[in-house]
């Protein structure tokens, strides 16, 4: 009776491992849990005390403008952040110390979640969300839009993806996490090995947010394709925009192919069938097939946009136009194409025969090869520039170096022979890291730096943050060029306790201080934000010209932090970068003189909606329901959830439009508070 | 009244549907699927002929559809249209022939029999 009611949630094996666990192991956990309770008492007591729950949910929950939503990404994605650096900073400690004699201070189960959680953690609920504000907040500016093409789907994309984090999170406290490694390959992740509730979070957090980063995909296709401003044909796009563009592209081919494999898995779970299981006909190499054709091109949606992000500051920084545009635009068309072609090279050692793991690893060098030409590209953009060397310039030359090592060390990886030898090694760990720490983080990083202003209305103090990216970059290099010699010497990943004699201990002592160097580099960035926010009304600081940088591209066009519709008039756009010629030429956005005073008009808007946040907690009971096996509170999250969407289709009161007058207010306010500017 | 419309989204170049066009489609297609039945039901061919035939005719069909029911027509201002498309279709194609191949590679490698798994 009490299983129909509440599942799995009525057996306090699975609800509380952890207090079947050893004392160390439940001290680890309770100063966990103290540290969630009272955060947790201090934000809500906060937003009570200040009365804020209101402005909150007014201006924040139901809102679907972009340049919030990037905000809420961007808040999300850091806490999460945060989560994941624990558990590499945990998994390092335990690897430091777990030597010969000593067993570490974790227990092996706790080792494998930690480990699990890290990369699930970092690639879906750190690099994603990070990724997804950066495109919500630059690019309907770049393209000079009022919005995305869908701003409701774009809210409902947020709200399942926090859903997800919510799942991956609840899973600290309430059951336990996935221990199967951050792919979930079977037969391990199967029932039989893996029968607690840890990989049906992982499936389900994957699953809700999975689709919120499909549904974005479509929409930032659908917003480039159709909501450019006149004039901005496809090849007079910033280079931003097109990497999103084919970023969207590989997010829309890509995701459902997760989808579906995690979707197979599950009823493997769920309904006893045999896709990924030994028996009946069933066979894991293909959950292995399958996740890499999603998994190789995610690596791609990640590291486009950095490479556009670069691109947008290399050209900003040396006052120079890109250096060879075009030649750009194609080597992102052709990684967008080749990396569904190489997905093999995850799984070299499976068994297949020459024919195909040769053609695998040729298809893999060859991918280096558009990604060269970005490189020359910058550098040449570089060459016989006016650079200043501001903090998105120091991430981008550490990139340059970070992602070289690490390239060079992927197309040895792409030889079979090699990596036979390698494979799940740390040596292969490390050269993961080396191009998603140097290509992804650090591009991420920058573009934070760099759009910061235009989406707060103040920078970031400079000083902070080039002390953050030495720590960063020195404590990289600390923390993985010993993995890269570990491998060598033949350790593999994931491993809980080594015998003495292999000699690891001294490498992973050095490993965890470049680590702790990291953190240091993260500590600098938090610092960084709290002074810049003290004193963000202070010159230096405050951003009143809307073009702290000397841009280019049009989102330096309006003002900081733009107004919610963006622009007062239709930008118009004849060439690319049309806004520096614009400001040498005198002309404004709408390729005006700037003297010349032009009426405003009204502007169409979509009204704010609550039903994405409705959405998303119905989202969310569903997936706590289908992890805990209560199937009545399942369905009806699920029917709760289909029936919110039907009824949003059917209201039609979805836009107004904002009075000329009001626009003239506010823009009329905001040359005032610019003063001199015009 | 309808003939006055133009045949194709000033926007975007994809053609509307017209009475006409989904009635020719759909008696294209119950024809395609009927011969399909009839070759299967009444043992007409041998089998590797049948197998050929009846792929050629959903292949046939496949494409009957595309052009009737989704629109997709060589226009200029449709181009984008069929770019998409042919772009899934690249992509389904590599998914789907990458994977068989790699699959059968490793059971063949592997020393177990493809068609009993």
């Amino acid at each position: 009776m009490l299983e129909t009611l509440i599942g799995k949630l009525s057996n306090p094996h699975e609800v509380f491992p952890y207090l079947y666990e050893p004392i160390s192991q439940q001290i680890i956990i309770l100063s966990m849990a103290v540290f969630i309770i009272i955060g947790g008492i201090a934000l809500l007591g906060g937003i009570t005390y200040f009365k804020k729950w209101g402005y909150l949910w007014h201006e924040w929950i139901v809102t679907v403008d972009h340049k919030r939503i990037a905000a809420m990404y961007l808040i999300v994605a850091f806490i999460m952040l945060f989560r994941g650096f624990v558990d590499a900073a945990m998994m390092r400690t335990q690897q430091a110390m777990a030597s010969g004699a000593s067993e570490g201070y974790l227990i092996p189960q706790h080792f494998d979640q930690i480990f699990t959680a890290h990369g699930v953690i970092m690639i879906f609920f750190v690099a994603m969300p990070l990724m997804f504000a950066l495109f919500n907040l630059a690019v309907p500016l770049q393209i000079g839009a009022r919005d995305v093409a869908f701003p409701f789907m774009n809210s409902v994309s947020f709200w399942f993806f926090v859903a997800g984090v919510l799942l991956v999170n609840m899973s600290l406290l309430i059951g336990n996490f996935a221990e199967a490694g951050w792919l979930a390959y079977p037969p391990f992740s199967e029932l039989q090995y893996s029968p607690t509730v840890g990989t049906d979070y992982y499936i389900w957090g994957l699953q809700i947010s999975g689709i919120g980063s499909l549904l974005s995909g479509i929409n930032f296709f659908v917003t480039i394709m159709k909501m450019r401003c006149p004039g901005m044909n496809l090849m007079k796009m910033p280079i931003f925009t097109w990497t999103v563009l084919c970023s969207s592209i590989l997010i829309m081919v890509a995701f459902p192919v997760l989808t579906v494999n995690l979707a197979l898995l599950g009823l493997d779970r769920y309904m006893d069938m045999h896709f990924f299981s030994t028996g009946f006909g069933g066979d894991q190499m293909m959950y292995v097939n399958l996740i890499w054709i999603w998994g190789h091109p995610e690596v791609y949606i990640l590291v486009l946009p950095a490479f556009g992000i670069y691109s947008e500051i290399v050209a900003t920084f040396s006052k120079k136009a890109l250096f060879g545009y075009t030649t750009m635009v194609w080597a992102t068309v052709a990684i967008t194409i080749l990396s569904f072609l190489v997905w093999l090279h995850h799984f070299f050692t499976m068994g297949a025969g020459a024919d195909v793991n040769a053609f695998f690893g040729i298809m893999t060098m060859i991918i280096s090869i558009p990604t060269g030409v970005k490189l020359f590209n910058w550098i040449f953009t570089m060459y016989r520039g006016r650079i200043t060397f501001t903090s998105p310039m120091y991430w981008m030359m550490g990139f340059f170096l970070t992602f070289t090592i690490g390239g060079m060390t992927g197309v040895m990886l792409s030889v079979p022979g090699i990596d036979f030898q390698a494979h799940n090694s740390t040596f292969l760990i490390a050269h993961f890291h080396n191009v998603i720490i140097g290509g992804v983080v650090f591009g991420y990083f920058a573009g934070l730096t760099y759009w910061f202003p235009k989406m707060f209305g103040f920078r970031l103090n400079e000083c902070l943050g080039k002390c953050a990216f030495w720590c960063w970059i020195v404590g990289f290099f600390v923390a993985f060029i010993p993995l890269y010699i570990l491998g060598g010497m033949g350790m593999t990943r994931r491993l809980y306790h080594y015998d003495a004699a292999t000699g690891f201990q001294p490498y992973l002592i050095v490993a965890a201080i470049g680590a702790a160097i990291i953190a240091l580099g993260v500590a600098f960035q938090v610092l960084q934000i709290v002074v810049s926010i003290k004193n963000r009304n202070k010159e230096g600081y405050r951003d009143l010209t809307g073009d702290p940088w000397g841009g280019r591209t049009l989102e330096w066009a309006t003002s900081s932090p733009p107004a919610f519709y963006n622009f007062a008039h239709d930008p118009v756009v004849t060439c690319k970068d049309a806004f520096w010629y614009d400001k040498e030429k005198g002309l404004d956005v709408d390729n005006k003189p700037i003297i010349r005073k032009e009426p405003y008009q009204d502007i169409h808007m979509p009204k704010d909606t609550a039903m994405g946040f409705v959405i998303g907690v119905f989202a969310l009971i569903f997936g706590f329901a289908m992890v805990w096996h209560i199937w009545w509170l399942a369905i009806v999250g699920l029917v709760a959830a289909i029936a919110s969407f039907i009824v949003r289709s059917f209201d039609y009161d979805i836009d107004y439009y904002v009075k000329a007058s009001v626009i003239e207010a506010i823009e009329t306010k905001h040359q005032q508070e610019a003063g001199v500017r015009r | 009244m309808a003939k006055h419309e133009p045949e194709f989204d000033v926007d975007t170049g994809a053609t509307y549907g017209t009475h006409k066009s989904y009635t020719t489609g759909f008696i294209i297609s119950v024809v395609l699927t009927l011969i399909s039945f009839w070759l299967v039901g009444f043992g007409v061919l041998p089998k590797a002929q049948l197998y050929v035939v009846v792929g050629i005719l959903a292949l046939v069909q496949l494409f009957v559809q595309l052009v009737f029911f989704l629109h997709l027509s060589t226009h200029s201002k449709a181009s984008w249209n069929l770019l998409s498309f042919l772009f899934t279709l690249l992509m389904v194609l590599i998914f789907v022939l990458g994977t068989l191949w790699i699959m059968y590679h490793l059971y063949e490698n592997m020393g177990m029999n493809a068609m009993s798994m």
